[in-house]
């Protein structure tokens, strides 16, 4: 080999094939796999999932849980408590209100009448969702 | 865990992930006792993985807050669980572990949100080279980096904070050719203070956004 030249780099299927995969990816699939790579989402795809549940099992003999996390009652507990923090949503939709007043001009009793109509049929329609959207298609 | 209800002697164990889920999320007498159920069974995996991947950040306490915050939005989003109708018990724990795990995630992310500075800005080019070069579990299984995935980078970098975050939260959910539970969208209406309606025009618009940088920039950077 001439000194001059430099030493060809050696193939890399799989870095090849990786990037092959990743540009036949939708644009949802891309977002996905871009955002894993920054670390904003985890990634738990199935592989992932099943190397995890591998370890877990590997370890399980030997997890301790702490006595925070023995019972599911502090669950309720918390429960309760978010439960009891929610009910007085209405006050703080008054004020939201009263603050739009104060910062956008006066509110006439009609548009209020209508933001708060307009509001309720949201709350119906959205209570009526099945639980599950199709946000990507 | 048997409970006698209506006469008739229930045995918790015997049901399904999804059918103990049903029954908290039904919420009558036997909602309790169904989710504590549920709640035994995986306890101890999801304390093994957030103590693991999250007890770094938080601390073991807050690593145990987390759990126990899981826990909390799993029984509140019962009616969310989807078993896509998968029958064998090893693939049914996964789907549940993921389910699970996915709300640690956003929670996660949200308190991350709370507590410090990240990612409460849109990201720099120097936090997203920090971010690329913190190690993990499974760098090495990362797909190499291409000229579209630099671009979707930088879009996303582009985005406001809101948009980033609601972006974040709804990939965290996203699975290919499946629907989104409704319950993310709940949450992000809550989050921001807006409507769902609101949250999916942000979405949407978000969504354009980035592909219009990748259309505009591949097409410039190709001349």
């Amino acid at each position: 080999m001439n000194k001059s030249e430099k030493p060809t780099e050696p193939d890399k299927p799989t870095s090849d094939a990786a990037l092959e995969r990743f540009n036949a990816l939708s644009i949802d699939e891309k977002l996905q796999q871009t955002m894993q790579s920054l670390h904003w989402i985890a990634k738990l795809d199935d592989e992932t999932l099943a190397a995890d549940e591998a370890a877990f099992n590997q370890a399980k003999a030997t997890i301790a849980l702490p006595e925070s996390l023995k019972s599911a009652d502090a669950i309720f507990s918390k429960v309760k408590q978010r439960g009891d923090a929610a009910l007085p949503i209405h006050d703080e939709i008054g004020k939201q209100m009263a603050r739009a007043a104060r910062d956008g001009g006066k509110l006439t009793s009609d548009v209020e009448e209508r933001m708060k109509r307009d509001r309720q049929d949201a709350e119906h329609k959205h209570n009526k969702s099945k639980g599950y959207e199709d946000l990507f298609n | 865990m048997a409970e006698q209800s209506f006469g008739l002697v229930v045995d918790f164990r015997a049901k399904t992930d999804k059918e103990l889920l049903e029954i908290t999320a039904a919420r009558d007498v036997r909602a309790e006792k169904a989710f504590a159920e549920f709640y035994q069974r995986h306890i101890r995996y999801m304390y093994f993985i957030c103590k693991r991947d999250y007890a770094n950040t938080l601390g073991e306490d807050g690593a145990e807050d987390l759990v126990q915050d899981t826990f909390v939005r799993a029984y509140e989003k019962a009616h969310t669980f989807s078993d896509d109708g998968i029958t064998e018990p090893d693939k049914l724990a996964l789907r549940t572990h993921g389910w699970l795990r996915r709300i640690a995630a956003n929670l996660f992310q949200d308190m991350l949100r709370r507590e410090t500075s990240v990612p409460t800005q849109p990201l720099a080019p120097e936090h997203e080279e920090q971010l690329a070069d913190t190690p993990s579990a499974d760098d090495d299984q990362e797909p190499p980096e291409s000229a579209q995935m630099k671009l979707i980078k930088e879009a996303l970098s582009k985005l406001s904070e809101r948009e980033q975050d609601i972006v974040r939260t709804v990939y965290q959910w996203y699975e290919k050719d499946k629907k989104l539970p409704s319950h993310v969208i709940d949450d992000l209406t809550e989050k921001h203070k807006t409507t769902p309606e609101n949250i999916r025009k942000i979405l949407s618009r978000a969504r354009k956004k980035i592909e219009e940088f990748i259309n505009a920039q591949g097409t410039n950077r190709a001349t």
